[in-house]
């Protein structure tokens, strides 16, 4: 027949194994051959077709896998029996290996799970991927920079002059209310409720809060109505419904009906509520509405599908000149004046998906923000510790060569492959790992309560709650034992049969360079850890006791002082005269606590400041201890301390004059109608910001000045250990002047502490991965120091025959531990120095670094690797010769 | 190979190899089974049954020389090996033991 290779063969040619293929088709032909003399050459191909069509079945095409797999089970069952008898041989090893292996996948496995819950914010809103907030210059500030808020007019601007918007939301965010429950008559339950937001009406198509109760669409519109979260539901009514009840808000208790109650609220959203108003149930959202500053509001946008975000981005910066100018023309204000110094009047368009993690530096009145700063760094330690555990792995290995050698050479020598052996050893790899992760997932729910007690951090997510989690678990194992196996199996593998069986490995086996570069990487990064932590925590105790310029000991506050309205004033005096009390004063705020802004100017000068004002009584220095450097305090009552102000030393520098030429000198502020205040004393500065921030101008004013701001805080300067008794008594009085609403009290001390939360939280963490990654490393030695005795017994044996003392062997096994310790604070110090100063940076107060820092981690890292190795090595160096000798 | 058994068909196709000896390839027991037993048998399972056979070491195989027909392609030549042989041998004496213990029985009539 002539050869034609009809497609029917291709095919074949296509699945069948290449051995098999000539046998095959040469059988297909000869039928073929045969079936065209039979029934003509017609059928016959299609006979062909379909006799090749049967040989695809997975007898034919598994055929060469087939047989490997075959071949593979066998081969698999001894890998595992090799593996568990190598492990089983050498159990201290295999528990330095396991365990080191196992802290560091637990540390890991705890930083993604936190990683990928700062990831997870705000991915579930309906068309998230056209979700915007709309961020502006931070007017209030004086430097600038970005807030989230803004003025409720935005939202009308945006919708009406922007085709590109389908939607506009605000969110307003009234601070704190007193709400009211009465269940029955004579019985109220009365909170104060700090978590209260108001929204229009189309929230709950821009953000994804479930309702249990109520109809999203139609909860929010109107007046007085509220939407509640499912634990204030609890709280009010139990596992009664809530929905169409009413609650009081307030001190005139608007009654507002409840419209909906959400489900538990997911953690992963950028804020959370506790009661959602209607807006206009907040009458200020009317009154101001056609504000630009009033910055009560938070701005979103859902732009139409397919929009241009960054050009839409820049057609909005003409909203200043065309709708904010002109508001400034209503109120009486200089606009260009009032943007001084912040660069101009800009929006920005920040996707909703980018809050949490890319807003560090964008102001904001919802809760705190993650930082991707953070999410770095703890990947970096998750990085380092899983080095260092998989360092010890493959020192260990290596080290221990000798021990697998005869393995190899009889394996080679019976024919092995290489790539059998190698994969032996890969396989004990993944499996050593596989066993450490057990027992990381163990470890991880023991860690979970001591991280939380530390840093007060809350792991999200439970190993089993979540499958992508479990694939983590299930993946991490094999491509760290793959990884971390690659370098052993290879090297391991290497020896000569020969060589091996003849015995002759031990001199030229050294991989003793490598080793010791990786155990220098080891220490280095524990070296750079440790000195890291330490400065953090110094950092922190620094900020803790740095002299403020003020008291913050002993203080009580009282807030919402203004809710006893006319009687604060012998509230005040009644509890100053209190037993146990020093002092007493009521002002607008209390350091620490943030300020109003305006902008004023010196008479007589075009110099003209942002400055802090807060409101005080003439109480105010003496309970905090702050001091005057020249000038007078205010006097109470007069009329003229109504336009007296005191500034501090640092307003008055800036204004340019000395403490003693300020006073006297008169200063204006645009934006307030009340005409010229004058200089009556200025205050030595103090810091009433937290020492990220350097000291700026600040502005006091009297309590009865007509300025800005109605909120009032008590403070209470006491005598030690008269607190409770203290609160008691005051307890006692509030409720009898403000019956409605319970009191709210803090220390001092406490709330300034918290300024640093953060760095508490970040110092917490630092320390127990350093402890981790320590930890492991001294782990590894041990192993390593373990294996170079036993390794050495005769040597030391006759070393000691020839006389060496005990001290001149102990030398000698840790000599070369301690050298690799001195070379890895060098290397670590200029590392670790590098990220501190950048850390240090953004504080505006801060420690220099002491280059000590770093010499007492590496003499830390010595002590503690030392009192571990040293009983090893005395040990060691203790063995009678004679005896070690004797063994052949 | 006290483990190993043999199906139905794998045990026609070992005893071919058996008969045919030389001539023994895929087409020629394709051919063999249907003339000495009337039964058709597809070569495609022929061949999967053969390679079958050889991984379990019952039969061995190698190219054989070219030929003129079939468009030039060698053949496939399979034996028997010895433990073929042994396996063919014992499973005919064990058929047979068996069979002695079954009770003469009579075909009945009617």
């Amino acid at each position: 027949m002539s050869h034609k290779d009809p497609p029917a063969l291709r095919f074949l040619s296509w699945f069948c194994p290449p051995g098999l293929y000539e046998g095959i088709e040469g059988d297909l032909l000869e039928k073929f051959e045969n079936d065209v003399k039979i029934v003509g050459e017609k059928k016959a191909k299609r006979r062909l077709a379909f006799n090749v069509v049967r040989f695809f079945r997975p007898g034919i095409i598994l055929r060469n896998r087939f047989a490997l797999n075959f071949v593979g089970t066998i081969m698999w069952k001894s890998y595992f029996k090799i593996s568990v008898r190598s492990l089983l041989k050498s159990k201290g090893y295999s528990f330095i290996n396991i365990f080191g292996l196992a802290i560091g996948i637990a540390s890991c496995l705890l930083i993604l799970n936190y990683i990928r819950f700062e990831l997870s914010f705000d991915k579930t809103h309906p068309d998230v991927d056209r979700l915007f907030r709309v961020n502006q210059t931070a007017i209030w500030t004086p430097g600038g920079g970005v807030f989230s808020s803004s003025g409720p007019q935005l939202a009308f601007a945006l919708k009406e002059d922007y085709p590109e918007v389908e939607q506009v939301m605000r969110i307003n965010t009234p601070g704190s209310y007193v709400v009211h429950n009465s269940n029955g008559p004579g019985s109220v339950n009365s909170f104060r409720e700090n978590n209260v937001l108001a929204a229009d009406s189309n929230f709950f198509s821009f953000f994804d809060f479930k309702l249990k109760e109520g109809n999203p669409r139609t909860a929010l519109q109107g007046v007085n109505k509220v939407v509640i979260s499912d634990e204030v539901a609890k709280k009010f009514f139990g596992d009664q419904h809530a929905l169409g009840k009413i609650l009081q808000f307030g001190e005139n208790k608007m009654a507002v009906e409840i419209t909906g109650v959400t489900e538990s609220q997911p953690d992963n959203i950028h804020f959370h509520f506790d009661y959602l108003l209607s807006i206009y149930t907040n009458p200020g959202v009317k009154r101001f509405e056609w504000s630009f500053t009033w910055t009560q509001v938070v701005t979103y946008v859902k732009l139409r599908p397919n929009a241009d975000v960054a050009g839409l981005e820049n057609k909005i910066q003409s909203i200043a000149p065309r709708r904010v100018q002109p508001t400034f023309v209503r109120m009486g204000m200089d606009y260009n004046d009032f943007l001084k110094d912040k660069g101009g009047w800009s929006f920005y368009l920040q996707p909703v998906k980018d809050i949490r993690l890319h807003s560090a530096n964008i102001w904001n009145r919802f809760e705190e923000v993650g930082d991707i700063a953070y999410l770095y760094i703890f990947g970096g330690i998750c990085l380092f510790i899983l080095i260092i555990a998989s360092i010890n792995f493959i020192n260990l290995s290596t080290a221990r060569a000798s021990m697998r050698a005869k393995e190899v050479g009889v394996k080679k020598s019976l024919g092995a492959f290489k790539w059998n052996l190698i994969f032996q050893f890969q396989f004990e790899s993944i499996m050593i790992c596989v066993i450490s992760t057990l027992l990381a997932v163990l470890l991880m729910a023991l860690l979970k309560p001591v991280i939380f007690e530390v840093t007060g951090f809350r792991l999200p997510y439970s190993i089993w709650s979540d499958s992508e989690v479990l694939w983590w678990v299930a993946l991490l194992p094999l491509a760290l034992g793959f990884l971390a196996g690659i370098y052993p199996s290879f090297y391991l593998t290497a020896f000569q049969p020969v060589q091996v069986l003849k015995g002759r490995l031990g001199g030229s086996m050294k991989s003793g360079g490598l080793r010791n570069v990786l155990v220098l990487v080891q220490f280095s990064i524990a070296i750079a850890m440790m000195a890291v932590t330490l400065v953090v925590y110094q950092q922190i105790r620094y900020m803790s006791n740095k002299n403020l310029g003020l008291d913050k000991e002993h203080i009580l506050l009282i807030n919402h002082a203004e809710e006893l309205g006319m009687q604060l004033e012998s509230f005040r005096n009644e509890i100053a005269a209190y037993n146990g009390v020093l002092h007493a004063t009521a002002s607008g705020e209390v350091p620490g606590r943030g300020s109003s802004e305006d902008i004023f100017g010196a008479e007589g000068t075009d110099i003209s400041l942002p400055i802090n004002t807060v409101k005080i009584d003439r109480y105010y220095f003496s309970t905090l201890g702050l001091k005057l450097s020249s000038g007078r305090e205010f006097v109470y009552n007069t009329a003229a301390d109504k336009v007296s102000v005191i500034i501090n030393e640092n307003g008055a520098k800036l204004f340019g004059w000395t403490p003693e030429e300020a006073v006297g000198k008169q200063i204006v502020s645009p934006g307030v109608d009340n005409g010229k205040l004058e200089i009556v004393g200025v205050v030595k500065d103090f810091h009433f910001r937290s020492l990220h921030s350097n000291i700026s101008p600040l502005l006091f004013f009297s309590i009865n000045s007509p300025m800005w701001g109605d909120s009032r805080v008590v403070a209470v300067k006491f005598k030690t250990n008269d607190a409770a008794n203290l609160r008691e008594k005051i307890e006692k009085r509030w409720s009898q002047l403000v019956p409605a609403s319970p009191l709210d009290f803090s220390f001092y001390e406490e709330e300034l502490e918290k300024q640093y939360q953060n760095e508490k939280r970040l110092a917490g963490l630092f320390f127990i991965f350093t402890a981790f990654s320590i930890g492991v490393g001294i782990i590894g030695l041990i192993g390593l120091v373990a294996y170079s005795a036993d390794q050495r017994k005769k040597e030391i044996g006759i070393r000691k025959v020839f006389g060496a003392s005990i001290t001149r062997i102990f030398v000698m096994m840790n000599k070369e531990y301690i050298k690799l310790m001195l070379v890895a604070i060098l290397v670590a110090t200029p590392l670790a120095w590098w990220i501190l100063q950048k850390w240090l940076a953004s504080f505006a107060y801060h420690i220099d670094i002491n280059p000590m820092v770093f010499l007492l981690s590496g003499g830390i890292e010595i002590v503690l690797s030392f009192l571990c190795v040293s009983y090893l090595s005395i040990r060691a160096a203790g063995l009678n010769p004679s005896k070690v000798l004797k063994e052949e | 190979m006290g483990k190993e058994y043999l199906g139905e068909f794998e045990e026609l196709v070992l005893t071919m190899v058996g008969i045919l000896q030389e001539e023994a390839y895929g087409n020629a027991i394709v051919n063999e089974i249907k003339s000495r037993l009337g039964r058709d048998s597809n070569l495609s399972a022929v061949h999967v049954t053969l390679y079958r056979l050889e991984d379990k070491g019952l039969l061995k195989s190698q190219m054989g020389g070219a030929t003129t027909s079939r468009g030039g392609r060698r053949k496939r030549i399979f034996t028997v090996t010895n433990a073929g042989l042994a396996m063919l041998r014992a499973m005919k004496e064990a058929r047979l033991d068996l069979w002695k213990l079954v009770p003469q029985l009579k075909m009945i009539v009617g």
